[in-house]
């Protein structure tokens, strides 16, 4: 019987290198020394932040990382052009609302397959399911993941704490309050609340306020068979945003994108501003805001059916047509693992990962009231997905933009336009199956 | 003229001058901005009222230089443009001289002026993509050359337009008694008309180059990280949560003075022909 | 005979100087050419190019069918019309005034060429913050003399007048420097004998320098007619074709098309149709601008 128990425990020390234990010691670092990856990125923070870990990373596996950023329009051109055309100048691509597009084109590599080499991730480390859900499943195509994401951000409410403080005004909790506190400041202000106006860019926002009101953009958040952003709460949550933002909105709201809107209350033009958490730097640096430290953040109001804001995410992926895959994805898995994604949270205040969103470091160096203006957000239980996870996007926006877009701009019969709206974006939705 | 007149015709070019210097001045006007903007902190950039004196800084420019491979893109950018400028201009004379003139030119020169033209009609943003996939075959990409040809398609037919109207001021009969006295046909162009036509091609080779320095698209599609030129470098201040005025603008500044040195060079040109036209016999 | 040989020697010159800047020219536009026409042709969407498939002039048909389509046309043109009229004019004029006896000329014509050589995206990113209606410092201007803030290029009515105004500026000095130097090239015994017979400077102008210049005046203008129907990084980054589709040209939308929707067919056929549109009024003002082709 000793014998035996001696064989066993034999057995399980000379086996137990071979299962593993947690930490990465089957991951072949150094096997793909001497590579050069290529990184086609957006000029976005997070390509900022990573620049200060790649260093790490290169000593670690002597894989040399090369990155290659370009401003938002240009890259998506230039990254267009690369994958289109099976180019492969680019390993890694940073990717957004096209991963569905690129996914079915067959341009981005699935990476359900990739987790399972153990000889370049540590699956249980990196733990995938720590990734924020509502992220992870924008980049999810047939059931597979195409992207990590690395960068999200949700609708909050921004508002200058010093003059709410002066006018003894409430923080909105509700769309109503929002309006009647908008139209209340908007006679002393140049507005009353920045909005983004322009065709493109109030899709997202509006989405938010629709889904607010009990109202979707699509039938089925999975196989996208019909718009119905058209529903009686639908109409109302339009109708709401559109007409603060033409009412107590800036002049020239009808174009206006975030650049316009951030630059507006970084001047002080403004006391509210709804969009995305990411411009929180931009307002408390006191080198480009007049506003730094003055600023509040709240979560996004709530219509009658809640407060569910819609939100956005970055993530990389893999290109096809990349000759060094195995070191691609090396990388890949390297830059978006929990440590990892501490230290670039760390450094520019924004993640993917829930875990990261609630460690104590960074409730040291950011706002309580953002973080916990973006925890809420990323809590809150929504619908369907922000856009649509069709291959025909860039149509879908044009379309529906252009509906909220001319309700912006003019007085019009909600009902009517987006009833036009509806029956364009259900061709959309069918074209793209 | 009696006094008088001459009086009231000094009258005359004073106004014109204020007037015109006036209108130069208020043209100038976005300029100017952008220079302040350069000198000015991201927070004074953008401030209302608009502050016309505030808080000078170079900061800017050291930011520019130190942060951005701003050499490197003028590098790259003077490459490309000094390249395509002397290759088209170099292609394209001669051929505006053979058109411009009656004798030279060949029957069906109406249709190769116009085939010429066409090649320009086609928006640039169609040829993108197939360009790219050529280059891309021909391991062309993140290379000069590439862009070189790129900017050749409209230099060349640019050029040879231009410079065939402007040779056409110039009168046959000068030619025509050098060959009676003896010329070969390319040394009465080379004595005749480039020395007089010298404004003409001075000024198509300032556009010329003008183009290749600040042409944005083909050079974001075909460079890559070793071939980046002074555009993209400008548009590099454009990210995705902020505009940086200063940088965007003192890379702005910074690279005006390429070409006005350019310009320069190219003016003493000018000037020396025009002198040397006044002298003609 | 000595006609024969003449006649082969220019005809080697001829050659000789036309052949290599031809032949160049022509290669390096072939290609892109004929692609983007047999691409419109097809029904091709960029990210399933294994459904691209052949449907003769169906894009073509369906773009006339397009109100977009249509009404972009229709704004192209005004834009066009607008841009260049005003350039021609304010051309002109500054090329007039420059080459008359007014002080420190020289300086003024490198002053009136700065507009153009700063990089476009530059001038667009300027003129965008110029015209912001709360921050810009146009409307500091007007709040100077008591005028209302204006929208310019925020506004549905200014944004066409205001992507003008920008374009105008940038090109102008084009017009200026081209038709100065025309008028520069002009040789001095032309003038001289004009004086001799008495014409006055407003009669030598009218009578003699203006018809002199005339086709380095219709070139200038071929030249900017094309160049501002195909306009669109300016606008795209003004306006990006909006507010609504005021701002949108056919430039845009055929961007649009072909690399936001990525109808690479659609597209391609827009800019075919759109290469046509310019041929016939290049072939237009060529032949009654008296651009003499033969001389």
């Amino acid at each position: 019987m000793r014998k035996l128990m001696v064989a066993v425990l034999c057995c399980l020390v000379f086996l137990a290198p071979v299962f593993g234990q947690a930490g990465g010691d089957q991951v072949q670092w150094r096997k793909y020394a001497g590579t050069s990856l290529y990184l086609g990125m957006n000029k976005h923070i997070y390509t900022t932040t990573i620049r200060k870990v790649i260093d790490e990373f290169t000593a670690k596996t002597g894989i040399k990382i090369v990155i290659d950023e370009y401003a938002q329009d240009e890259f998506m051109n230039k990254r267009l052009v690369d994958l289109s055309s099976g180019a492969g100048a680019f390993d890694i691509v940073m990717m957004d609302s096209i991963a569905t597009q690129a996914a079915q084109a067959g341009w981005i590599e699935n990476l359900d397959p990739w987790f399972e080499r153990k000889d370049l991730v540590d699956k249980k480390a990196y733990n995938f399911q720590d990734l924020s859900p509502s992220f992870r499943k924008a980049f999810t195509v047939n059931g597979s993941t195409y992207a990590i994401p690395v960068s999200g951000e949700k609708q909050i409410l921004y508002y200058r704490k010093d003059i709410f403080k002066e006018k003894n005004l409430k923080v909105p909790a509700t769309f109503d309050e929002l309006f009647e506190t908008a139209k209340t400041l908007k006679k002393e202000y140049p507005a009353g609340i920045l909005l983004r106006g322009q065709k493109i860019h109030t899709v997202s926002n509006t989405t938010g306020v629709i889904w607010s009101y009990g109202g979707k953009i699509a039938d089925d958040p999975a196989k996208y068979n019909k718009a119905v952003f058209n529903s009686p709460e639908g109409i109302k949550g339009a109708d709401m945003y559109t007409t603060m933002a033409r009412e107590f909105g800036p002049a020239g709201v009808g174009n206006y994108t975030w650049y316009e809107c951030v630059s507006d209350f970084q001047q002080g033009k403004a006391p509210m501003y709804l969009d995305m958490s990411v411009f929180m730097s931009q307002f408390e640096d006191k080198e480009k805001s007049l506003v730094a430290g003055k600023v509040g953040y709240a979560p996004m109001p709530a219509g009658p059916a809640g407060s569910k804001p819609t939100g956005g995410a970055w993530a990389i992926s893999m290109s096809t047509a990349s000759k060094k895959k195995d070191a691609a994805f090396m990388f890949l898995s390297w830059v978006t693992s929990p440590e990892v994604c501490v230290k670039l949270a760390l450094e520019g205040g924004i993640s993917a990962r829930s875990s990261v969103l609630g460690h104590p470091s960074l409730a040291a160096k950011y706002p309580a009231d953002w973080l916990s203006a973006f925890s809420a957000g990323l809590a809150a239980d929504v619908p369907e997905l922000t856009f649509p996870l069709i291959s025909k996007n860039e149509e879908y926006l044009d379309t529906i933009g252009t509906a909220f877009n001319s309700l912006i701009l003019k007085k019009q019969d909600v009902k009517a336009v987006l009833d036009d709206a509806a029956i364009k974006v259900t061709k959309i939705f069918q074209e793209s199956k | 003229m009696s006094s008088k007149a001459r009086r009231k015709k000094g009258y005359g070019v004073w106004v014109k001058t204020i007037l015109i210097w006036g209108f130069a001045v208020l043209y100038l006007f976005p300029l100017v901005w952008t220079f302040s903007l350069s000198l000015k902190t991201q927070v004074d950039a953008l401030s209302y009222p608009p502050k016309f004196i505030s808080i000078l800084t170079l900061s800017n420019y050291v930011k520019v230089w130190s942060e951005s491979d701003f050499l490197k893109y003028c590098l790259n950018s003077l490459i490309i443009a000094l390249s395509a400028t002397v290759i088209g201009l170099t292609l394209a004379t001669p051929a505006a001289y053979v058109l411009s003139r009656k004798r030279y030119k060949p029957k069906g020169s109406k249709y190769i002026l116009f085939g010429v033209l066409s090649t320009r009609v086609v928006p640039q943003i169609t040829f993108m993509i197939p360009f790219f996939i050529l280059f891309r075959k021909l391991r062309l990409i993140d290379t000069h050359i590439s862009v070189i040809i790129m900017h050749l398609t409209i230099i060349l037919g640019f050029g040879i337009w231009m410079m065939k109207s402007y040779f056409q001021e110039i009168p046959f009969e000068l030619e025509e008694s050098a060959l009676i006295d003896g010329c070969n046909y390319f040394t009465a162009f080379r004595r005749i008309i480039l020395p007089l036509g010298a404004p003409g091609i001075a000024t198509t080779a300032i556009f010329s180059f003008n183009y290749s320095w600040n042409e944005f698209l083909y050079s974001l599609i075909l460079t890559g990280k070793n071939t980046k030129t002074v555009p993209l470098g400008v548009y590099n201040w454009v990210g995705y949560e902020e505009i940086n005025w200063g940088g965007l603008t003192a890379t702005a500044i910074l690279a005006l003075v390429p070409i006005l040195i350019f310009y320069g060079f190219v003016q003493r040109g000018l000037v020396r022909g025009l002198t040397m036209g006044a002298v003609k016999g | 005979m000595r006609g024969g040989l003449q006649e082969r020697e220019i005809r080697r010159f001829r050659w000789a100087m036309l052949a290599p800047g031809l032949i160049v020219l022509f290669a390096i536009n072939a290609v892109p050419i004929i692609d983007t026409l047999l691409t419109s042709f097809n029904d091709f969407y960029l990210p399933r190019p294994q459904q691209e498939k052949f449907i003769g002039l169906a894009n073509y048909v369906n773009l006339f069918k397009d109100a977009r389509f249509l009404s972009a046309l229709g704004r192209t043109f005004k834009f066009v019309a607008l841009v260049v009229s005003t350039e021609i004019v304010l051309g002109l004029s500054i090329a007039i005034l420059l080459t008359s006896d007014i002080k420190a000329s020289k300086a003024l014509r490198s002053v009136f060429l700065l507009p153009i050589i700063l990089t476009p995206i530059t001038t667009a990113f300027m003129w965008r913050i110029m015209f912001s209606p709360t921050l810009g410092v146009f409307n500091y201007f007007l709040s100077l003399v008591g005028i209302e803030p204006q929208q310019w290029i925020y506004s549905v009515d200014q944004a066409l007048p205001s992507v003008a105004m920008v374009i105008t500026w940038c090109k102008t000095p084009f017009m200026i420097m081209v038709f100065y130097t025309g008028l520069l090239s002009i040789p001095d015994d032309v003038i001289d004998a004009a004086m001799i017979d008495g014409a006055s400077r407003w009669q030598q102008m009218i009578h003699i320098k203006l018809p002199l210049i005339r086709p380095v005046f219709f070139v200038a203008i071929l030249f900017q007619l094309i160049d501002t129907f195909k306009e669109f990084d300016l606008t795209f980054i003004l306006t990006r074709g909006g507010p609504g589709s005021t701002t949108e040209w056919l430039s845009v939308y055929t961007y649009l098309n072909s690399f936001g929707f990525l109808k690479m067919g659609y597209g391609s056929a827009s800019a075919i149709i759109m290469s046509v549109l310019i041929t016939i009024i290049a072939a237009l003002v060529v032949k009654f601008g008296g651009v003499n082709l033969e001389q």
